[in-house]
């Protein structure tokens, strides 16, 4: 995988400029930048499965609103606390992402599309009418706020220190993957199926692994929200949202890691930014997803893009040179 | 009982035949899933109860029923073939080359943007769309018909017969199929390829209008949400028969059809989303070639 878009000096320089950040903002950017940590989260969860192993998936939301409903129902019904908590909604989003990635098993292409949209929406269906275990459209709120060592995370920097470190995690976590010979083996997946299985890949248990861990990582992130905002509710989990993080994942270049970074914050930033105009969100997500994939189905960052630009440049200098 | 939940859900289920064979068309032409169906269906409802709406009560032709109803499927089936043709124009043809997964996402983003569009200029709550069947039923074995309902088959039955007589016996539907069988053969024998996917595009868009005409008047509304779910049910009626048999298609919508009105009548109605989807699941998973669809091994 190309990797050199960021050198390890300008991730070092990113992470330092992460890390005083708080010092220096006000603390509406602070809140700003802890949600588009958690989007990042989310959106690197989604470029796991749709980049890495190529499966297209129109349900990651659902796998977020797992993860946020374990907190909420573990303390709703055992007031367990967050940090035992965080293991069993990684857990349980793990899980139901096995579930989903057994059927997927199945079906190829588009249809894999499908089959995770309708188990995207059956999810949000169950969040909304088990009305016993969640409370239906009313949501539960009032999970208390996470405690290490009798020291409570409350305020918004604290919360952004949280998410910080899991971002740098994940990244990391998604870097290590990406070069690694699993996620080599899910690049071959992606690029040939069959070519990959009859080099011995053993698709099915890598397909069943990708979901577990991209919906493993989504649940991380979906628990960290509850636990900010201390409220959840269907709402949040459904179709759009599932879209916008597809989104997120296309502006940035789908696989590309810091593309996907990118795409989230400028997806989540922009229109926080032009709040005035929110009607427009859904529509601008509609026409950016159709004109990346007319004019840069690669991303923004994309690389075909940059090497055939590189390419060029090469052949017009050997051919200025030639004679 | 039992009886009038089948005819509800054949009524049903005529509706997403109706857009379940545009689906199956256009995917058996451009191995595109055309997500935007549903979309074109909605807009078409839009249209007829504009339509509808000025000219029952402008009180146009004398408040002739037929008049009016002819009026507005015309209307509707215009505007929804030129939307149809416009999303195939912008978003598809112009990937039709590359990797599906970039049809595909386009073809979602032009979903999303047809559903805000609509938001943003009509609002996002539902409109009444006035009533345009003669009124009046049939009574039957204890059970209800109603003449919108034999009205709904008539039209959605006549259009389908109309369009599998198209497509077997006409020039134009023989160059169709040729199309849909191979782009590059039909290229070779002097079909515009690209017009004849249009073509393919205008019609499903038109026949999706007047369902969405249909539909709209039968069950009262409309709003900017009745396209999704129309359009994943057709989906999955679509799979149901068989990707690109237009038969399989029917089928598969009057079988989506009846088992959604038997769910919603006898086990739960809040939950019948669920199990429609649950069923699209198990229909991929374990018959993923549809009841009529055959079994084709992968190429390399």
């Amino acid at each position: 995988m190309d990797l050199q878009i960021f050198s390890k000096k300008s991730w070092l320089l990113l992470f330092l400029c992460a890390l005083v950040f708080p010092v220096f903002a006000p603390e509406y950017y602070v809140e700003l930048a802890f949600n588009v940590g958690i989007y990042i989260i989310l959106a690197q969860s989604l470029n796991l499965i749709i980049g890495f192993a190529g499966l297209l998936n129109l349900g990651q939301a659902a796998f977020f609103g797992v993860g946020a409903y374990t907190y909420g129902v573990l303390w709703k019904f055992f007031q367990i606390p967050f940090f035992v908590a965080f293991p069993f909604s990684i857990i349980f989003a793990a899980l139901t992402g096995l579930l989903l990635g057994l059927p997927v098993l199945r079906v190829r292409h588009d249809y894999i599309a499908i089959v995770t949209l309708g188990f995207g929406e059956i999810i949000k269906l169950i969040l909304n009418n088990w009305t016993d275990l969640t409370d239906g459209p009313n949501g539960i709120y009032g999970m208390a706020p996470p405690q290490i060592f009798g020291w409570a995370i409350r305020s918004r920097v604290e919360y952004y220190y949280l998410v910080l470190v899991l971002v740098c995690l994940v990244v990391f976590f998604m870097y290590r993957l990406g070069s690694s010979r699993l996620g080599r083996a899910w690049i071959a997946i992606r690029e040939d199926e069959i070519s990959a299985s009859s080099l011995g890949i053993k698709t099915n248990r890598l397909k069943l692994l990708a979901f577990t861990l991209g919906a493993g990582l989504a649940g991380m992130a979906g628990c960290v929200l509850a636990a900010k905002h201390r409220f959840i509710s269907p709402a949040g989990f459904g179709f759009y949202e599932s879209i916008i993080l597809l989104c997120m994942v296309t502006i940035g270049g789908i696989g590309n890691i810091p593309g996907v970074m990118l795409g989230a914050a400028i997806l989540y930033v922009v229109p926080e930014i032009l709040r005035e105009f929110s009607d427009f969100r859904m529509i601008t997500v509609g026409l950016a997803m159709i004109a990346l994939m007319l004019f840069r189905p690669e991303g923004i960052l994309g690389k075909e893009k940059r090497k055939t630009i590189w390419i060029q440049a090469g052949r017009i200098l050997k051919d200025r040179s030639a004679p | 009982m039992f009886l009038q939940q089948i005819i509800n859900g054949v009524i049903l289920g005529f509706i997403y035949s109706t857009l379940a064979i545009g689906m199956t068309m256009v995917f058996g032409i451009t191995q595109v899933i055309h997500f935007s169906h549903g979309e074109v269906f909605m807009i078409g409802s839009f249209i007829g109860v504009g339509v509808a709406v000025l000219l029952t009560e402008g009180g146009f032709f004398g408040g002739s029923i037929l008049l009016t109803l002819v009026i507005t499927l015309i209307l509707a089936m215009t505007g929804a073939a030129l939307l149809g043709m416009l999303v195939d124009r912008t978003c598809y043809r112009p990937i039709r080359q590359k990797p599906r997964i970039n049809s595909f996402v386009s073809a979602i983003g032009s979903s999303i943007f047809i559903q805000q569009a609509v938001i943003l200029t009509l609002g996002s709550k539902f409109r009444i769309f006035p009533f345009l069947f003669p009124k009046g039923d049939i009574h039957i074995l204890g059970s209800v018909i109603t003449y919108a309902q034999i009205a709904i088959v008539v039209v959605s039955l006549g259009l389908m017969i109309l369009f599998s007589f198209f497509l077997k016996y006409t020039r134009m539907g023989k160059a169709l199929q040729t199309v849909a069988e191979n782009q590059k053969i039909a290229g070779l024998l002097g079909i515009n390829v690209n017009r004849f996917i249009s073509l393919t595009f205008l019609i499903v868009s038109a026949m999706a209008g007047v369902a969405g005409v249909l539909t709209g008047s039968y069950y009262g509304s409309v709003d900017f949400f009745v396209g999704f779910m129309a359009g994943l049910k057709a989906f999955t009626s679509m799979v149901l028969g068989g990707v690109g048999n237009v038969t399989g298609a029917v089928l598969g919508g009057l079988v989506i059809g009846v088992a959604e009105a038997l769910i919603g009548g006898y086990i739960s109605n809040d939950n019948k989303d669920i199990l429609v989807f649950l069923m699209l699941i198990l229909i991929l998973v374990f018959r993923p070639t549809g009841l009529l669809g055959e079994r084709i091994a992968e190429k390399i």
